[in-house]
């Protein structure tokens, strides 16, 4: 089965979406950045920020989700780095691209509470993926023996996600899953460029190998 | 049937475009409902919080000074009956007769004798 094909099977509806607002139509504010979008949550724009959230909302829950390795946890932490984002409106610059920022919040986020359990971080991040929090959509391909190879292989290739080592895992989700640059991830994990850039071959090289079985 | 098409070219910078197409393909999980709200309601309680606290803080301003006001005042003393003061200015005012000799004065408040016989 090609890759496109797998894609079509398993594309998330309405992954991104969009959280109306209350009392009235929301305003077009997709032509916004990220950045302008922020200034205006600055300012008090609480649109702005609904905006911001339905962009990467979806994102960062799997991020967290995939480095915690349980659903729980998970919207625990994605609760905190986003009362994070509202509660530093006034004090945020863009040092960094807001993408870059949020994803480092949560790395922060996801470090605090393996200290909290006097674990250390390895230890923590190295935690398999509970199979219970994958949740697969239901496919409406009309063969059913695509629609199980695509499911299995979905939940295959998290599964050899889940079994990476923590910082190969960490680089590969924030490449995959948050879109951020090389810079980017070496300033969303305070590690070098040259670091992430093994990392993210190691993960590739593993997970490949994985899905050998699949070919 | 044929595998994924994950082993493919990999970019200069570690991105294997294919990995990470299938990996977006297969992870679809959103945050929950109630987690939404919960947020949104956050990020609108903060807003308030912020906008009114001006205001919130004058109000209370307000408040403990219509509270301590009167307290304070009550505090003071009381006002002063002219009638009592006259009164005691007239205590203080009216001189004593001084007792010149001691002697006289035993005399003046023991009853004589010769008096009490009417001699």
């Amino acid at each position: 089965m090609g890759l496109a094909r797998l894609i079509a099977l398993q594309a998330p509806a309405g992954a991104l979406g969009m959280v109306p607002a209350r009392g009235g139509p929301m305003r077009d504010l997709s032509p916004l950045t990220d950045e302008a979008l922020m200034f205006r949550w600055r300012d008090g724009d609480l649109d702005a920020f609904r905006a911001l959230y339905g962009r990467h909302r979806a994102r960062l829950h799997r991020y967290i989700l995939r480095m915690t390795g349980a659903l729980a946890e998970a919207e625990e932490v994605f609760q905190e780095v986003w009362m994070g984002v509202v509660r530093s409106r006034e004090s945020w610059s863009p040092t960094a691209a807001f993408r870059t920022w949020l994803f480092a919040i949560a790395n922060r986020r996801l470090a605090d509470r393996s200290r909290k359990r006097a674990r250390r971080f390895h230890e923590v991040f190295a935690r398999p993926v509970d199979d219970e929090s994958i949740v697969l959509p239901p496919s409406s391909d009309p063969d059913p023996a695509e629609a199980t190879h695509a499911a299995e292989l979905g939940r295959a290739l998290l599964a050899a996600l889940g079994a990476l080592p923590a910082e190969q895992r960490q680089a590969f989700l924030l490449q995959a899953e948050g879109g951020l640059s090389l810079e980017e991830i070496a300033e969303a994990t305070g590690v070098g460029r040259e670091t992430v850039k093994s990392r993210l071959r190691y993960a590739n090289q593993r997970l490949r190998r994985e899905l050998e079985a699949w070919r | 049937m044929t595998g994924p098409e994950t082993h493919g070219p990999e970019h200069h910078d570690g991105v294997d475009p294919g990995l990470a197409a299938l990996y977006r393909a297969a992870a679809v999980e959103t945050p929950r409902a109630e987690t939404d709200m919960a947020v949104l309601n956050g990020a609108a309680a903060e807003l308030r919080r912020r906008r009114y606290a001006p205001w919130m803080a004058l109000v209370a301003s307000l408040l403990l000074a219509v509270l301590l006001v009167p307290a304070l005042s009550q505090r003071r003393a009381p006002p002063v009956d002219p009638a009592a003061v006259d009164q005691y200015l007239m205590q203080v005012q009216t001189p004593l007769a001084p007792a010149a000799d001691p002697v006289e004065a035993l005399l003046l408040e023991a009853p004589s004798p010769v008096v009490e016989a009417g001699l």
